[in-house]
């Protein structure tokens, strides 16, 4: 009986969590927001649109297809990639990551920078855990995931870094961490340890160069095209489709 | 402490040199590219159209069920997701020079070489621009990102770049 009542318990606790974490993933999907996949150099979060421009990131109120520039946030030459969370946008640079937070009027204020060697590198996040991929080719021969704890945007603190044969795009939903690893292929990944990830999946039979996953559909442009998987069940993740340019 | 003021000195100068004018030799005749001036047009001319092949893929924005696969520097392509099992390429948005878009609804907002532009969505056969933020981006106007050389230099006197041709040049002051 005692048993029992803790059992309920626990799962009562998981269904929580598990509802908070759907709450925050569709108020990151800003329902009639399209989802950008990891390379993107335009975002938008709620009325304002962000884009980079050389070494700046600017943004625009936008109402039904009205532009207003309203700022401009200077990071530094070299930035590639934005990735909005929330209030935050991370910011891929060819020397880090960089953190930046989105004031009221929609304007951003740079929080930290995080830098390493030189390379290329988007960046995904959930909030909490950052996830770069480094790949060779941008002044540098390294090839890897790094993992950085962002709780304190202003502190970013690496956790760890995983070998990777040459990580482009990348995506997060729930549990799963999705790699686009060039020609080893599509790696998915349990994060829930981000000390230990836990590789579930290794599809290398095709070259993966950027994900979207959404709902339960992961979207993966391949070298020819894109392919596309069911992943709601993380137990049986499976390709549903193909597409190939012709 | 000086070793370290001077490198980055050095480093820039020469980053300086190389990206922007060169000094060039006497009477140097080398082929490059020069400025076509007139009335912004073609190059601004935004279409949708039927499905064209794809040729350089690149940046990915969806939509459900819509996703749309960045064409470089040509535009974008419109595949409808419905089916995931079964996605269908529908159409394609001609947007000269184009590498960038994100999606809100129903609109589209999208670089078109250097300007900003926002377009409505209405179907497979229907779009329209709504606004255009003229030079939005710093850059050379129309210059192909991969074109490495020289050019004669832009003179605004002459009007708006709406192109770029291959030409011989004399003593070019520009380069890229």
């Amino acid at each position: 009986m005692k048993f029992n009542h803790t059992f309920k318990f626990r799962n009562f606790v998981v269904f929580f969590i598990l509802s908070l974490h759907l709450i925050s993933c569709s108020k990151d999907s800003g329902g009639d927001v399209a989802i950008g996949g990891s390379l993107n150099k335009f975002t938008i979060i709620g009325n304002n649109l962000y884009v980079i421009n050389n070494a700046k990131v600017e943004t625009y109120d936008i109402d039904n297809g009205k532009m207003h520039y309203i700022g401009s946030t200077t990071i530094e030459p070299g930035i590639e990639t934005l990735f909005p969370f929330d209030t935050l946008i991370l910011v891929g640079a060819q020397n880090g990551m960089h953190i930046c937070k989105k004031n009221q009027d929609g304007t951003l204020t740079l929080m930290s920078r995080y830098t390493h060697i030189q390379s290329c590198d988007p960046v995904v996040t959930d909030g909490s855990i950052a996830y770069v991929t480094l790949s060779s080719g941008c002044g540098n021969e390294s090839n890897q995931l790094e993992v950085l704890n962002i709780t304190d945007p202003y502190n970013p603190q690496r956790i760890k870094s995983y070998a990777m044969n040459h990580p482009k795009g990348l995506g997060i939903d729930g549990k799963l961490l999705f790699i686009c690893d060039s020609d080893d292929g599509l790696k998915i990944f349990d994060r829930t340890v981000p000390e230990k990830l836990v590789q579930l999946y290794h599809f290398d039979y095709f070259t993966a160069i950027d994900v979207i996953p959404f709902n339960g559909l992961l979207l993966v442009m391949t070298g020819n095209g894109f392919r596309e998987f069911n992943y709601s069940d993380a137990e049986n993740i499976h390709e549903l489709s193909e597409f190939t340019f012709k | 402490m000086l070793k370290k003021l001077l490198l980055p000195f050095l480093s820039l100068t020469l980053v300086l040199s190389s990206c922007f004018t060169d000094e060039v030799e006497e009477n140097l005749v080398i082929s490059g590219l020069r400025p076509v001036y007139g009335q912004p047009g073609t190059l601004k001319k935004i279409s949708i159209q039927d499905p064209v092949p794809f040729e350089i893929p690149g940046r990915i924005v969806y939509l459900h069920p819509l996703l749309f696969i960045n064409e470089l520097n040509k535009g974008f392509h419109i595949i409808d997701n419905s089916i995931p099992a079964n996605p269908k390429q529908i159409a394609f948005v001609s947007i000269p020079f184009n590498k960038d878009i994100a999606v809100k609804g129903s609109i589209i907002y999208a670089n078109n070489d250097l300007d900003l532009v926002s377009l409505k969505y209405f179907s497979k056969d229907s779009i329209q621009l709504i606004s255009r933020i003229n030079n939005a981006f710093d850059g050379i106007p129309f210059m192909p990102d991969d074109y490495s050389g020289y050019f004669e230099c832009m003179d605004p006197s002459k009007g708006d770049v709406i192109g770029w041709e291959n030409a011989t040049l004399t003593n070019p002051k520009c380069r890229k």
